[in-house]
């Protein structure tokens, strides 16, 4: 065909975005992390090269073993209790029953509320005197006395980590929930005929028909929720001190907080590695899932 | 069939009991928008208003307008501007014969896109737009979002367009001597118009939703988006939660009609340009 070298300009606004929001930005933050920084010296220039001193100081600083213990919990707590609790609708859902389709509108919408109100009515359900958490518990005399949800430096991390698993049950769910309407129905069929009870079809036909689908919803999962910065920003703003401090919510309070854009880009660079392990195993996954 | 009638109804309980959880924050935040503060702290909680006001609302709208138009404004620019991109790019990966490395590649840097946090693209902009005398100024949020979203939704278009749209139509068209760009306009752009739509929506909400980028890049109070506003008023008004409620649903309200609306739609475009 005429002209076929023309073709590649269709690509063109692709390559260029990504040219500026993920090619420059990596580049630049490599090269900052090598530099000490000010807010002066970011916008003026002339920097100068401190070689892998912001890594040191990184590494050595007390916040930063809080921080990784923190980002664990965040990690493991979404992506476990948003994946079962997302496997369960998901079974739920691909049986009948009335309303199911109105419903799952519903099950969807905290995907698609702003993350700076989700992280707002949080911080008022967890808020300490006047918080819905907190009046409920204490009305139904649970508790005798309200829990710092978001003041206890030990117990913000956990509480961040309860307001993400709701964010993420809708991504959970939508995948799984996707992946089972593609099991032929002939197989449960077939299955209970033979007399196989309903946990024995989840056990020997839906979770080994599921694996790529379970494999790849815990991969993308882990990598969305190593992203996440908004709503523990807006839920604790990394506090009270330091304590519930993620990988992101730590980098963006060292540059924007404390003008230290060195260790801010050394630690997008942890952050980075960490993400980089993961999207390996989602390379793996994606590839070994289209083998089978 | 009086089993499984039963087991429908059980499934319909199990099902409501998880959807009223799932929709609490929500509603608790409309409810407490219209509520005194004594009446938010009532232990236990009401579950209704007892004397509903729209007192709160009325307070609160006057201040949350002009960062909603903000908002509003910066999704309407991103949305357009992904979806006169996007489609271009979606076209050439899913229909036109290019060379399969140089498609791959672009679907590399796309993919890595997808893996990059956004707190990394937050300093390295800020210098950009700060050379550019962008800063305070709402073209930095849009252009970075924009940006951002045209390769993502891009995906989400070649995915559509590769199993949407016969390769046979095209085809038809070269041979009566369509160009390719022809051929996209006449053939393509019509037969996307579903998918557009969904592309539209979602990157009008990237928008609409973004935190990040116009905390750093707008210091100008009357230019804030309703994010920031939020996070304003969270410091200003400490705990008055009724005040802060009602913005937040003022402010939840569009996406959460759209999520209604067009929710199922969303999710699964969203999905085609992650797993791709």
């Amino acid at each position: 065909m005429k002209g076929e070298k023309w073709n590649y300009l269709y690509l063109l606004p692709a390559i260029l975005c990504c040219l500026f929001v993920l090619i420059y930005p990596l580049f630049y933050n490599l090269q900052m992390s090598f530099r000490e920084v000010t807010f002066v010296t970011l916008t003026r220039g002339g920097s100068p090269w401190v070689g892998l001193s912001n890594y040191r100081s990184t590494v050595h600083n007390p916040v930063f073993l809080r921080v990784l213990f923190n980002t664990l919990v965040f990690w493991l707590g979404s992506v476990t209790v948003q994946f079962v609790l997302g496997f369960l609708l998901a079974l739920l859902f691909s049986k009948s029953f009335p309303l199911n389709y109105f419903y799952r509108a519903l099950v969807l919408l905290p995907w698609f509320i702003p993350l700076t109100v989700s992280g707002t009515v949080f911080k008022w359900f967890f808020s300490g005197e006047t918080g819905l958490i907190n009046s409920l518990l204490l009305g139904m005399g649970l508790i005798s006395k309200p829990i710092p949800w978001l003041t206890s430096p030990r117990l913000a991390i956990y509480t961040a980590t309860l307001a993400n698993i709701w964010l993420g049950i809708p991504f959970n769910f939508i995948m799984l929930f996707t992946g089972l309407q593609a099991i032929p129905i002939e197989l449960y069929e077939s299955a209970r005929v033979e007399g196989a009870r309903e946990w024995q079809l989840v056990r020997y036909i839906t979770v080994p028909l599921l694996k790529p689908t379970i494999f790849l919803t815990l991969v993308l999962g882990s990598i969305f929720t190593i992203k996440v910065f908004d709503i523990v920003w807006v839920l604790t703003g990394g506090g009270p001190g330091e304590a519930s401090h993620i990988l992101t919510t730590w980098a963006y309070s060292l540059a924007w907080q404390r003008f230290r854009f060195g260790e801010h880009a050394s630690v997008i660079g942890v952050t980075m590695l960490l993400i980089s392990i993961l999207g390996c195993l989602l390379l793996f996954v994606r590839r070994h899932w289209r083998a089978e | 069939m009086r089993r499984e009638k039963r087991a429908r109804l059980i499934r319909f309980v199990v099902a409501t009991v998880f959807v009223v959880l799932i929709s609490i924050p929500l509603y608790f935040a409309i409810i407490a928008g219209m509520m005194e503060l004594s009446e938010i702290a009532r232990r236990p909680p009401y579950l209704f208003p007892p004397n509903p006001t729209l007192t709160y609302y009325r307070q609160i709208a006057p201040l949350m307008t002009r960062p909603l138009l903000n908002s509003f404004l910066i999704g309407i620019c991103i949305a357009c501007i992904t979806v006169c991109l996007a489609p271009l790019v979606g076209y050439g990966l899913a229909k036109l014969r290019l060379r399969e490395e140089v498609k791959g590649a672009v679907l590399g840097l796309i993919f890595l896109l997808q893996l990059l946090p956004g707190v990394s693209m937050v300093t390295p902009l800020f210098l950009v737009f700060y050379k550019l005398g962008l800063i305070n100024n709402l073209w930095s949020v849009i252009v970075a979002i924009a940006a951002g979203q045209v390769p993502f939704v891009s995906l989400i278009l070649a995915t559509y367009m590769a199993s949407g749209i016969p390769n046979e139509l095209i085809e038809s068209a070269y041979i009566d001597g369509a160009s390719s760009l022809r051929a996209f306009r006449s053939i393509v752009l019509p037969l996307a118009r579903p998918a557009l739509a969904t592309a539209w929506l979602l990157s009008f909400m990237a928008g609409w939703g973004d935190l990040l980028l116009s905390m750093c890049f707008v210091q100008n109070k009357s230019l804030y988006p309703a994010s920031v506003a939020m996070m304003a008023y969270t410091t200003s008004y400490g705990t008055q939660w009724n005040l802060l409620m009602a913005a937040a649903t003022l402010y939840a309200l569009p996406p959460v009609f759209v999520a209604l609306v067009a929710g199922r739609q969303l999710a699964s475009g969203l999905l085609s340009g992650a797993i791709k």
